[in-house]
């Protein structure tokens, strides 16, 4: 099945877009929702500014989705959705549209993401602390099994794993890990008979990485140990049903913003690792866009992936061969190591008590192997061709047309988005709305009971996405994800250079000056999670001596503002890459002036070049996106800033 | 920098605007800081208060993961519910051995960005688990002269509550049922008696039910019978 990953700005331009890709040949859909609606705010929440419409589609209740779905033969049409916290709630709202139109739930078709360890773990889009937020996962696994038989409730992502540096054992092992306590959550919500027929319903979402051979035996491996898994964890005996499902996509880690004409090869052979060998090969694949380090891609980009696939699939002789590995030394020495090391670490998870308990074991894994991996890169150990060998280029004539290669979201969506969702809550019966909502509330607060006949319910009562997961908030309590940063070792020795001693020098030398250790703080506001670099940025600010504030995700400007007041830093760096910099830095500044504090403010993230100069414009003092490798390097800038800040305020007073 | 003399002004006008200036101050280790900070100190003492500091000092101890940034989080809650100002002096354990810190789990504790009677400062412990830099002793010492509760929250067990207690008014050590450790070193004499033990996670049942009956069995037997003991958890 061939895909790409789509939505933005409104449910109407969405829709547009899904009937243009499929009419180009594309044969599934793949909705991305923005990020108030993987959060569960509505678009006029705080929290939701900034964020209205940009990594994805605005979908506040079932009227949204009737208009995402017009037109589109929901009977058979197969929709996956990139939604986790919400899953339960979006895949209401798809029932309620297809019943709508006279369509049973037992014909739909398609995925709901639906994996929260890995939102704890990489992607941020959690809205429930774990123990709730598994409940709901179970639910709906139990619902689906017998109502929406065809539906794949759960995608179990080891994706974002690798996207958060995961090494390919970590990514098997805390993949595998995850869905045994997916399964053994629902094993206690069903009937013994139907574990068969769950274990059967879960699929994996997999990332593949440009070193296409490992990564070809890591999906060898999975499918060996699901396959055990199956028959000694759940008694699985039918061949079928133990079949290890994923579908894929590739890499978008190793994509880089240097000559970025340079990702179109390395997508072809991330593309290579997941269809190589029959018996491991991907049952959807889709590709990211050459330009996605830059910014959000525009349609033209998206159709050059999808003709990637075409050419694969249609041109070679790829698909024509039984599994071409089969009785290779090689790769099946490759696949051995891998399942050891694998196995190894997932005993380590069980010794924890499971997935769920080791969250905050597996994140700072993650965190460290992830500063390893940049670390690599910094001194050269690993090739990223134009980034750190390679680098002198030609200009590129991709990224140089008028709209700098990349799609701008209409900043004008927000606005009009709040006004729609005035007007559908001011258009609907409000007494049925607060019975379904005190339904769902009642439900929510019997573990016993299934939590998807309320949501239905409350979907079919024009209740909005923020009410409902509000309704779920009240009675889950909210959550903050560990940040795994306070756990990751400090690696010392492998961080000494010469490069890291000199800025040790420069920050304790600031320090003696300011009178007390450099502080700095490491903000990431709106509702992007996407975490990564906020986090490898505070590591190597300790790393080089800073004393450094990390909060996590989602903070608003005025959390923001109010931290860096109280804890008294000397400087502040901002991490946004969902696109939403343009309202939300401007806000922040706006927040730190009014709290008075005046200190250096750094940001990075992807921030199209076009963007710079109004962020400078709005007082920020330097700008860093994926191009700028060398945290070290970085931070010296950092703490020259301070002191530059320093005598400033000096020889004013 | 703001004059030691300025600050104890402002906090014993119950200014509590005063607060990020005053740690500031306190944490700042340069010579030139030495006498304005012995300013401070002097201008919210006993004889410059004309009493006791009206703030009471909480110390607020227990090991990684027994919830204390769980129970923090409600008690500022209550407290702020009851018309009390809060500031929160979280000592953070972290790593020195790069001569940095990473601080942080202050976003662990729910308040309005906006309310400025709730303060959270965040401190590098110099060096030890559970050990109180010289600022900390003083910042509570200042900031008690303009907030309500002043909370010092310290990492460690055994150990930890010494210090505390030696700048408390009232000690909390906080338990996590299944760990023994606050039991054995209260047996041992190692840890001294708190005011308060809390076990967390009251709603693991048994467990916890056991991690209580224990402590006060061991309270009981040191002659300690009035030393309170209770269970509290985040769900119920």
């Amino acid at each position: 099945m061939m895909r790409t990953y789509a939505g933005h700005s409104t449910a109407e331009k969405s829709n547009e877009l899904y009937r243009s890709n499929l009419a180009k040949g594309q044969t599934g859909l793949s909705v991305a929702f923005d990020l108030p609606t993987q959060t569960g705010y509505d678009p006029d929440h705080v929290l939701a500014h900034g964020e209205v419409g940009k990594v994805g589609v605005p979908v506040a209740h079932a009227g949204d989705m009737r208009t995402l779905m017009d037109g589109i033969p929901l009977d058979e049409m197969n929709t996956s959705m990139t939604i986790n916290a919400t899953a339960a709630w979006l895949l209401a709202l798809y029932i309620v549209a297809a019943q709508e139109h006279g369509i049973d739930p037992s014909q739909l078709q398609g995925t709901t993401q639906n994996d929260i360890i890995k939102e704890f773990l990489a992607r941020g889009t959690y809205a429930f602390p774990p123990g709730p937020s598994m409940r709901l996962i179970a639910d709906m696994v139990a619902y689906t099994v017998t109502e929406v038989p065809k539906w794949n409730p759960i995608n179990i992502c080891s994706y974002h794993l690798q996207e958060a540096g995961a090494t390919p054992v970590q990514e098997i092992a805390y993949a595998m890990s995850n869905a045994i306590a997916v399964l053994d959550a629902v094993r206690e919500r069903v009937d013994a008979d139907l574990m068969p027929k769950v274990f059967a319903r879960i699929s994996f979402f997999v990332n593949a990485g440009v070193r296409f051979v490992e990564e070809h035996a890591k999906l060898r491996a999975m499918g060996i140990l699901w396959e055990e898994i199956g028959r000694e964890r759940y008694g699985v005996t039918d061949e079928r049903a133990l079949r290890f499902r994923y579908g894929v996509q590739v890499n978008s880690l190793g994509l880089t913003e240097a000559q970025p004409e340079n990702n179109v090869q390395r997508i072809v052979l991330e593309a290579l690792a997941v269809t190589l060998g029959r018996s491991a090969r991907a049952r959807a694949v889709q590709l990211p866009a050459w330009n996605e380090a830059l910014g959000l891609p525009r349609p033209w980009d998206q159709q050059w992936s999808l003709r990637i696939q075409q050419v694969l699939a249609y041109e070679t002789d790829l698909l024509e061969y039984p599994d071409i590995f089969e009785g290779s030394k090689v790769m099946d020495g490759l696949v051995d190591e891998l399942l050891e090391g694998a196995r190894r670490e997932m005993a380590v998870v069980a010794e924890h008590g499971g997935a769920v308990e080791a969250v905050s074991y597996m994140k700072a894994a993650l965190v460290d192997s992830h500063r390893e991996r940049i670390r690599r890169i910094e001194t050269g150990e690993l090739t990223v061709v134009g980034v750190n060998r390679f680098a002198q280029t030609e200009p590129s004539p991709l990224a140089s047309g008028e709209d700098g290669g990349i799609l701008v979201v209409d900043p004008g969506v927000e606005a009009q988005q709040r006004e729609a969702i005035a007007r559908w809550r001011a258009g609907r019966d409000q007494a049925a709305v607060d019975a379904a909502l005190a339904e769902l509330a009642r439900v929510a607060a019997d573990d016993g009971e299934n939590i998807m006949p309320a949501t239905i319910a409350a979907a079919r009562a024009g209740v909005t996405t923020g009410e409902w997961a509000q309704t779920l908030r009240d009675a889950f309590g909210e959550y903050r994800a560990p940040t795994g940063v306070g756990e990751a070792a400090a690696g010392v020795d492998e961080m000494q250079s010469v490069e890291i001693d000199e800025v040790r020098d420069k920050v304790e030398h600031v320090s003696e000056r300011l009178g007390r250790t450099l502080k700095i703080l490491v903000g990431k506001p709106g509702l992007d999670g996407h975490s990564n670099g906020a986090e490898q940025f505070a590591v190597r600010a300790r790393d080089v001596g800073m004393d450094v504030v990390y909060d996590g995700i989602r903070l608003t400007p005025e959390q923001i503002a109010k931290s860096a007041l109280d804890e008294g830093v000397h400087v502040v760096g901002l991490s946004i890459l969902s696109g939403s910099h343009r309202e939300l830095i401007p806000a922040v500044m706006a927040a730190l002036r009014e709290a008075g504090v005046d200190v250096p403010v750094v940001v990075g993230g992807i921030i199209p070049a076009a963007d710079e100069a109004a962020l400078r414009e709005a007082g920020v003092a330097a700008v860093y996106t994926p191009k700028d490798v060398g945290f070290t390097r970085i931070m010296g800038e950092v703490v020259d800033l301070v002191a530059r800040a320093h005598e400033g305020a000096a020889a004013r007073t | 920098m703001s004059t030691g003399a300025e600050l104890a002004a402002r906090l014993r006008d119950r200014d509590l605007t005063a607060a990020p200036a005053v740690l500031n101050l306190v944490e700042n280790r340069s010579p030139a800081a030495r006498a304005e900070i012995e300013a401070l100190l002097h201008g919210v003492s006993p004889a410059a208060l004309g009493g006791e500091a009206p703030g009471h000092v909480v110390g607020v101890t227990g090991p990684p993961g027994a919830g204390k940034s769980t129970l923090l989080s409600a008690l500022v809650t209550a407290w702020r519910a009851a018309g009390r100002s809060v500031a929160v002096l979280a000592v953070d354990p972290s790593s020195k051995r790069s001569g940095g810190a990473l601080l942080g789990d202050r976003a662990r504790i729910a308040y309005d960005p906006a309310d400025r009677a709730v303060f959270i400062r965040s401190t590098a412990a110099a060096g030890r688990l559970g050990g109180i830099a010289p600022s900390t002793r003083a910042a509570a010492a200042a900031l008690a002269a303009a907030f309500d509760v002043v909370v010092i929250e310290t990492v460690g067990v055994g150990q930890s509550e010494v210090e505390v207690a030696g700048v408390a008014d009232t000690v909390a050590v906080i338990v996590q049922p299944g760990s023994g450790d606050a039991l054995q070193f209260l047996k041992s004499g190692i840890m001294e008696v708190p005011d308060v033990l809390v076990v967390t996670k009251a709603d693991l049942g048994t467990v916890a039910l056991r991690a209580r009956r224990d402590l006060s069995a061991a309270l009981r037997s040191l002659g300690e019978r009035d030393t309170p003991v209770v269970a509290v958890s985040s769900i119920a």
